[in-house]
């Protein structure tokens, strides 16, 4: 990922405040928790419904990226010359846009993903991983330029609030409130609504949801449509946050977001939740405290990932399912 | 007289597919090379149908045939890089071939035998690769000496992925070689005494008895030209692992690393040591990895973290399935085409990996079990003895 | 009995799996030369029971006994290796592998050739393998000769009968001491539940000091090969005796068909 961190690298004039940097690398974060807690609550819908690892997730967000800013450009080219409706075209953008990754999301469920699903989950992680690399050098081929960082044409919030020492931006708040409401929306929409009810049967008993008569094609579709949006909403945040990005971040951001699923418990959202915050704070921490540790704050989050699979496999809040013989 | 005919089938088989392959390799226009591929494609297809040639050159390795047709082989596979002479970098590519086919069937071991998919195989390609490389450049131990070194280690470290993966299912495994993968990588990109990401260069060609591979051969009358030396010496190794590949698929731990692909719990049942099992396939899919790597290191003369990444362990995972699991000659194929058709289609370098990608997906959805399936063993040895 | 011929001693076996009791307390003895019939309503934990003396659940409590030793804490493959061999309900072939390999893996536990024998001379190999895939298929056509001439299938090309023929013969070739039978009469129709059995007593003749356990639902087989028969109930021991015995006992018909 490329680091935006230009202005937060500088040590504070007169003194360390230690308390002021506790806080910074506290907001950094929670910054990455934020993205990598939207990309692992799609890893865990999947997970659940399907029991399968769809290795590509990370690339739809860079699907997002990519062609809102290309629409974002268009629009904001036409905005200079109705500035009344350009910030209208740019919210139309970013939601239609994400609507569309949703249905990516769920075209590739269709096409890769339930061709496998009598099959060992093996088969759907090769094949997810291929079109994770068919995804990404597709954006680096087809879109002018693909093989360059980019740069998200959008510019949110960028006021600074001071309290004390401690400053926040704009668009962190913005990040913040977005993602909160996002949790509480998916949340409210698994375990309140009737087609999150179905999911949730889905994902206990397959068959036997099936038998009961729910249209488990139809609720896998809608699982899928729900977790590529929230990845495109990732991809957005990154945007809006690191101003760059490039055509083969979505496949670090898989892994990352995968990795967080994992730890917290692949199949429960709560767990991907505090899973991706976990991973935020390992990475930030472990940078920003261990001296000489920056270039290998990635080796610490998959440390964190090999130790969860090798003696907790189910994650934190994960149930270990025992093998009926 | 079917002995004879027999023979004649599979000696043309033969011919005609190296003839194919020179042809391809030489082709100039991106036209041709596509055309030939066709034409291979459309003469296998035709001769499927045909179900009396299919078997005599199913069975051409295994069946009473063998002999001629190993025979014919070797006498093909040695005559392949003359064609090439004055193309340094086509011979380059085959090289690339053998060494990668080495690193393939190690995995073969763990995916194609034992079920277990491994990303990671990249990883001790580069640690076999990073031994030679740094040993040979800071302590000028020769090849010889670094390659048993390097054997230890990948085989001890192919113990350290192979322990987490006794806990854990064959999914989670895939997963513990994928975090392993990049563990690894990160580790070795970032750190000053493996070179950073610049790599080690500057690694010399081996000697065998004072002759050097960077240099043509005399021995008495017989001059083997410099670019070709290299070629041979892999191959070697290549027909080396062959063998001993083959006899452990051929051994009890063979079968047994089969049962424990289909079933634990019955294998567990019937006595079969999971765990020693399993392990086994890790230290020996890891030690040919290293090998694959040291040979690499020597002949490419540098190595970078690149020769470690993810993308290279699914390129690796990607041969095997392509061709075919738990097959020697399957994976060896799979192996060669990956190497040696993007390679080829240069030109479109920025579409490699993309269809690459397309090509597994494709596989995976039409032909999983990939080019050459896995072969039923066949106990008949007394039969075919009779037979000839 | 005499001690002596005890071969398996179940003592108070409770398995507990979270909130739920498979096994409530069961004990029970086989001898050798001795068939048990094993029965009980579905879910009464008789596979449990299996899974348990082979190692493949560990008890909650309770000891289980063979041939005077506790196997308490040992793998399956120990256990296997002390001759208590077992078949499947849903026949666990390795399906992928041919017939003979499966057979032939059920030998896995003799003495063979090893790693370095098989890459230095395979010779040898070969001559130990002609010998166990004779014998193997010699046991394959004690049940039908058919499977012994296309050994090269693989098992999960077969019918469901075959499969367990197979299963079976694989048990039979691992040379069991106790042989654990899990439902091996199921799916089968009245001709081949019959030639099942007449096989099994064949087997039974053969090889003597054997004891083998038959989970069964088809009674005929019960009746025709068990000397005693203990039937099983949520996870309890309701009763022990011979068919004739058993089949007039209340509970039992309790069990089976529900308080009148």
């Amino acid at each position: 990922m490329a680091r935006h961190h230009l202005h937060y690298s500088k040590k504070p004039k007169g003194g360390v405040h230690l308390e002021s940097i506790f806080l910074l690398q506290l907001k950094n974060g929670i910054m990455l928790g934020c993205q990598y807690s939207l990309i692992a609550i799609g890893f865990s819908l999947f997970f659940g419904v399907l029991n399968v690892v769809v290795f590509c997730h990370g690339n739809i967000a860079s699907i997002f990226l990519f062609v809102s800013s290309a629409l974002l450009a268009l629009a904001i080219g036409i905005g200079t010359k109705l500035p009344q409706l350009s910030n209208i075209f740019i919210v139309i953008i970013i939601f239609g846009t994400i609507c569309i990754t949703g249905l990516i999301g769920v075209m590739i469920e269709r096409s890769i993903i339930r061709p496998f699903r009598k099959s060992p989950g093996l088969m759907t992680l090769l094949i997810t991983a291929s079109a994770g690399i068919v995804i990404e050098q597709v954006l680096k081929n087809f879109f002018p330029q693909g093989s360059n960082p980019q740069m998200f044409p959008l510019e949110l919030g960028t006021t600074q609030y001071k309290l004390g020492t401690f400053t926040i931006f704009g668009n962190e708040i913005f990040i913040i409130i977005v993602t909160s409401l996002l949790f509480l929306f998916t949340f409210l929409f698994i375990k309140k609504t009737r087609i999150g009810s179905h999911i949730e049967a889905i994902s206990q008993d397959f068959e036997a949801a099936a038998m009961l008569g729910i249209n488990v094609n139809r609720g896998i579709a809608i699982t899928f449509f729900l977790g590529a949006s929230l990845a495109a909403v990732s991809g957005f945040m990154h945007g809006i946050y690191y101003n760059v990005f490039r055509f083969d971040m979505g496949g670090m951001a898989g892994i990352k977001g995968f990795s967080a699923s994992v730890v917290g418990g692949l199949g429960s959202i709560f767990g991907a939740i505090m899973g991706g915050f976990l991973m935020g704070f390992v990475e930030t921490f472990a940078a920003a405290y261990i001296p000489g540790a920056s270039p290998y704050r990635d080796v610490f989050s998959f440390i964190v990932v090999l130790i969860f699979l090798v003696f907790r496999p189910s994650g934190i809040l994960g149930q270990i399912v025992p093998e009926k013989v | 007289m079917k002995k004879a005919t027999n023979y004649i089938v599979i000696i043309i088989f033969q011919v005609f597919i190296f003839a194919a392959l020179i042809l391809f390799l030489k082709a100039e226009s991106l036209f041709f090379s596509i055309g030939i591929l066709v034409v291979i494609a459309a003469a296998l297809f035709f001769l499927r149908r045909e179900k009396r040639l299919y078997e005599v050159l199913n069975t051409s390795f295994t069946g009473s045939s063998r002999r001629i047709s190993v025979t014919s082989f070797i006498i093909l596979i040695v005559l392949l890089p003359f064609f090439f002479l004055k193309s340094g970098y086509i011979l380059h590519v085959l090289t690339f071939a053998l060494i990668y086919i080495i690193a393939a069937l190690g995995l073969n071991f763990q995916i194609g035998s034992c079920g277990m998919v491994n990303f990671a195989q990249s990883t001790f390609f580069g640690i076999g690769a990073y031994t030679s490389a740094l040993l040979s450049t800071r302590f000028d131990l020769s090849f010889w000496v670094c390659l048993p070194l390097a054997i230890i280690i990948t085989g001890v470290l192919g113990l350290a992925l192979g322990w987490p993966s006794l806990k854990t299912k064959s999914f989670y495994l895939s997963l513990v070689s994928i975090a392993f993968c990049y563990i690894a990588f990160l580790l070795v990109h970032n750190m000053r005494w493996t070179g950073g990401p610049d790599g080690v260069p500057g690694i010399l060609k081996p000697k065998i008895f004072g002759f050097s591979l960077a240099r043509a051969i005399r021995i008495g009358g017989i001059v083997l030209p410099g670019n070709l030396t290299y070629y041979f010496f892999a191959l070697a190794f290549v027909a080396l692992a062959l063998i001993i590949a083959r006899r452990f698929h051929n051994s009890w731990m063979g079968l047994s690393w089969n049962a424990l692909r289909e079933d634990e719990i019955a294998s567990k049942c019937y006595g079969i040591n999971l765990t020693v099992n399993k392990l086994l396939a890790f230290i020996f899919g890891s030690i040919y990895a290293g090998v694959a790597g040291v040979l690499y290191a020597h002949f490419v003369g540098f190595v970078s973290p690149e020769n470690m990444t993810f993308h290279v362990g699914l390129l690796m995972v990607s041969m095997v399935i392509l061709g075919g699991m738990d097959n020697n000659f399957g994976v060896m194929l799979g192996a060669a085409l990956l190497v040696i058709i993007p390679e080829k289609f240069r030109a479109f370098q920025d579409y490699r990996l993309l269809f690459y990608g397309l090509i597994m997906i494709l596989m995976l959805l039409f032909r999983p079990q990939g080019l050459i399936p896995f072969k039923v063993r066949k106990y008949e040895w007394k039969r075919v003895k009779e037979n000839e | 009995m005499n001690n002596s011929t005890t071969l398996l001693k179940a003592s108070d076996i409770v398995m507990q799996f979270g909130g739920l009791k498979a096994l409530n307390g069961v004990s029970l003895e086989v001898h050798r030369d001795e068939i048990l019939g094993l029965i009980g309503p579905n879910g009464s934990g008789k596979t449990t029971f299996f899974n348990i003396v082979t190692g493949i659940y560990k008890q909650t409590s309770g000891l289980v006994e063979f041939k005077g030793e506790s196997l308490t804490g040992k793998t399956c493959q120990q256990i296997a290796q002390r001759g208590v061999i077992r078949t499947f309900q849903t026949s666990r072939l390795w399906f992928d592998l041919s017939i003979i390999d499966n057979v032939l893996l059920g030998m896995y536990m003799r003495e063979k050739p090893g790693l370095v024998t098989a890459v230095f001379n395979p010779k040898a190999l070969r001559r130990d393998f002609d010998t166990k895939v004779e014998e193997a298929k010699a046991v394959l056509s004690i049940f039908d000769p058919e499977l012994a001439e296309n050994c090269y299938r693989k098992t999960k090309d077969l019918s469901l009968v075959d499969r367990r023929r197979v299963e079976i013969s694989r048990a039979i070739v691992a040379n069991p001491r106790l042989l654990l039978l899990d439902e091996p009469a199921a799916g089968m129709d009245v001709s081949e539940t019959s030639d099942l059995m007449k096989d099994i007593q064949k087997l039974k003749r053969e090889k003597k000091d054997i004891g083998i356990i038959v989970i069964e639902h088809d009674m005929m087989v019960i009746s025709s090969i068990a000397e005693r028969v203990v039937v099983f109930n949520f996870g309890k021991k309701i009763a022990e005796g011979t068919y004739e015995e058993i089949k007039s006992n209340t509970e039992v018909r309790e069990a089976y068909l529900g308080k009148a």
